[in-house]
């Protein structure tokens, strides 16, 4: 249970003059509470300066509320809705977020920016534009104050949405790359230094990565296949679109799920390029896979126990693949890669908007009132985690590896680094 | 020394030594390529034995081959890196060379030595078709002094199997050969199943010869442990998804088996 503090600074003597603040901290509520005052003692100066540590953090961020039931097995994740985006609730002047991250917050909750490479490239691009505009304040010194200054942004696009596996290694580069900067480096230095710096990170580990990985896969695509695909992967429609330059003859299923409906962004792409293709729902995979080949799937993450975290269904797909004796390849950049374990798709997952699964059919919307119904839960999952026993092969920019084989790569990258 | 003498040589060194493993003869010629080889620059050197290495696949397919001279490929662009004189780098190479040719011709000791722990006293092995490091694994278990009986498959078409029985009988080791359909039906009586193999790829698995895969399969549905021994040349960079991913060059057989028919290639 949750109880509600509301922090509402009375002016208080020797301190900062906050009258013009407004009280700005809120989380979720349980509906029976009351209010309760409680003064700020002044007297003591180190409660004084502590205070007004804790105000300057406070002030950054709101906290965006839980909306609708949570189904209990998932009731330690966040349920935003999409009609409520966090930037209304922004009442502060937008000195403190930088309105190229509030822009892409917004992009971010209403999934206008969607896709793994997609999020962390625009990720990217709003950083260096937070760096270009960037001063350093007399008395602070650039490192230390521009990895303070990028912390309330993080916690504000994580509110937005969930960060993902590969920003959050994207995140680390750069906090890593700022923190490295020596302190005599004079300013208009360090900055072209990092623009530089993040540049690179993109050019090298999402475009040149997915040249490496389509050169590898091509030579997995033999003339006469059917290749299923699983919703909308940039890096998957890369290799097929490349292939099919290389004249390799093959034809491609499009898997479909809602209530995202990818598949047919990557069908669209595909058609265009004169792919042969067929479209089918995920419950048709059954039917379908006795005529494919080879299954190509993209991946949000690679962890660290092997498991492939994707999009909700992959585990089903690559299950049923399994049971066919139809290879399953997985296709990721070594930049998602991270650390995490994880063995079931409970512990860290994320929940969208439970009101995507309302559908109005012939008129007639029949899920439409479902808060009312106290023992209806709608759950909107995102992510799901394959087990490595059921991905044959996975393609990297180092080459093709076992699933086993995760484990080693992140142990050479950190040694690299 | 040109392409044709590097075959000649190759081909050679195969017929007077029957025991050799074709990887090893393909790097001793190699080896001997690059003494009497006469480029000027390192990137010469390397082209000229990339040819050498295409010419030796041609002349003889197998996986082993393909292998092994990867494998001096890159132990050579390793070396290449220290000196930049080249007629010294061309020593370090030859010496690293010898060396490198002597460890690996023990190779099939220490193979024999690692496993005839495996073996326990009153054993039933099965095996399939010939291999000359089982076949060594196996002499030295009975120098041992172990008593175990050893079912060998057939193995047609060129019914390999049945020189095995005959090497394995002047040892003095119990055999029994086998048809090959009748992997099924034996694989009750034994109590573990060794083979070599003609290539170790990326994914874990092997190349071998024909008719091991079924092999395999009937020894995880009766829980049979299931060795494979195989030297470490023999690792090649293949990541095959089935079994019509391998390269069609090697599935058909090498030269070695000249003499029985050419084997028609699988239906695909």
């Amino acid at each position: 249970s949750k109880t509600l503090f509301f922090i509402s600074f009375e002016p208080f003597r020797g301190g900062l003059d906050c009258a013009t603040v407004e009280p700005l901290f809120y989380c979720s509520v349980s509906s029976d509470l009351e209010e309760k005052r409680i003064p700020l003692p002044s007297n003591s100066q180190s409660l004084q300066s502590c205070t007004v540590t804790v105000f300057i953090l406070f002030l950054q961020i709101p906290l965006r509320s839980d909306y609708g039931y949570k189904v209990s097995l998932f009731s330690h994740l966040h349920q935003y809705s999409r009609k409520a985006p966090l930037t209304q609730q922004i009442s502060i002047p937008a000195t403190v977020i930088h309105p190229s991250i509030v822009r892409l917050g917004l992009q971010y909750s209403q999934g206008i920016v969607a896709g793994s490479n997609a999020r962390s490239v625009a990720l990217l691009h709003a950083f260096k534009q937070v760096i270009q505009d960037y001063s350093t304040p007399p008395n602070e010194e650039l490192p230390r104050d521009l990895v303070n200054k990028l912390k309330p942004y993080i916690s504000f696009l994580n509110q937005c949405r969930p960060l993902s596996a590969s920003m959050g290694n994207a995140i680390k580069y750069i906090k890593k790359e700022i923190s490295n900067i020596p302190s005599q480096c004079k300013e208009e230095e360090a900055k072209k230094k990092l623009l530089l710096c993040i540049d690179n990170y993109v050019n090298e580990k999402i475009t040149l990565a997915a040249k490496a990985i389509s050169k590898c896969a091509i030579d997995k695509i033999s003339d006469g296949d059917v290749i299923l695909v699983y919703g909308c992967s940039s890096l998957v429609n890369h290799i097929l679109c490349e292939a099919f330059e290389k004249q390799r003859k093959f034809r491609v299923i499009v898997v479909d799920s809602r209530p995202r409906l990818e598949g047919r962004e990557a069908l669209r792409r595909l058609v265009k390029r004169g792919i042969r293709c067929t479209y089918v729902l995920i419950s048709a995979v059954s039917y379908i896979l006795p005529e494919v080949s080879k299954v190509f799937l993209g991946a949000h993450a690679l962890l660290a126990n092997g498991y492939v975290m994707s999009r909700v269904g992959t585990s089903q797909i690559a299950l049923v693949a399994k049971a066919y004796n139809v290879p399953v390849l997985v296709c990721c950049e070594t930049y998602k890669f991270c650390e995490r374990v994880q063995t079931d798709s409970f512990v860290s997952n994320e929940l969208d908007d439970p009101d995507d699964l309302i559908v109005t059919r012939e008129g007639k919307t029949q899920l439409a009132d479902w808060q009312s119904v106290k023992s209806l839960g709608l759950l909107n999952l995102v992510y799901d985690v394959t087990p490595p026993d059921f991905v044959d092969l996975v393609i990297t920019e180092l080459g093709m590896i076992p699933c086993t084989s995760v484990p080693v790569v992140l142990r050479v990258k950190n040694v690299d680094q | 020394m040109d392409e044709g003498e590097l075959v000649e040589y190759f081909r050679t060194q195969m017929s007077q030594d029957p025991d050799v493993a074709s990887a090893v003869a393909a790097i001793r010629s190699l080896l001997e390529f690059l003494k009497r080889d006469q480029s000027e620059t390192i990137l010469g050197l390397r082209e000229n034995l990339t040819k050498a290495i295409g010419r030796l696949q041609e002349a003889d397919s197998s996986v082993a081959v393909s292998s092994g001279g990867e494998l001096f490929l890159r132990f050579i662009s390793l070396t290449s890196l220290e000196n930049p004189d080249l007629s010294q780098c061309r020593n370090v190479m030859i010496e690293r060379g010898e060396l490198f040719l002597k460890k690996i011709s023990l190779s099939r000791g220490k193979v024999a030595k690692l496993c005839h722990t495996f073996i326990k006293d009153g054993a039933k092995i099965l095996t399939h078709s010939s291999s000359r490091v089982v076949l060594k694994v196996l002499e030295s278990a009975a120098a041992d002094k172990k008593r175990f009986t050893v079912y060998v498959t057939e193995s047609q078409p060129d019914s390999a199997g049945k020189l095995m029985a005959d090497k394995l009988r002047r040892l003095n080791i119990p055999v029994t050969v086998v048809l090959d359909a009748a992997v099924g039906y034996i694989m009750e009586k034994v109590d573990l199943v060794i083979v070599g193999a003609e290539g170790v790829v990326e994914s874990g698995g092997i190349i071998n010869k024909i008719g091991t895969y079924q092999m395999a399969v009937c020894s995880k549905a009766h829980n049979k442990p299931f060795y494979v021994v195989a030297e470490s040349f023999k690792f090649v960079r293949l990541y095959p998804l089935n079994q019509q991913d391998v390269p069609h060059r090697f599935k058909v057989s090498s030269f070695k088996c000249a003499s029985c028919l050419l084997i028609p290639p699988p239906i695909s």
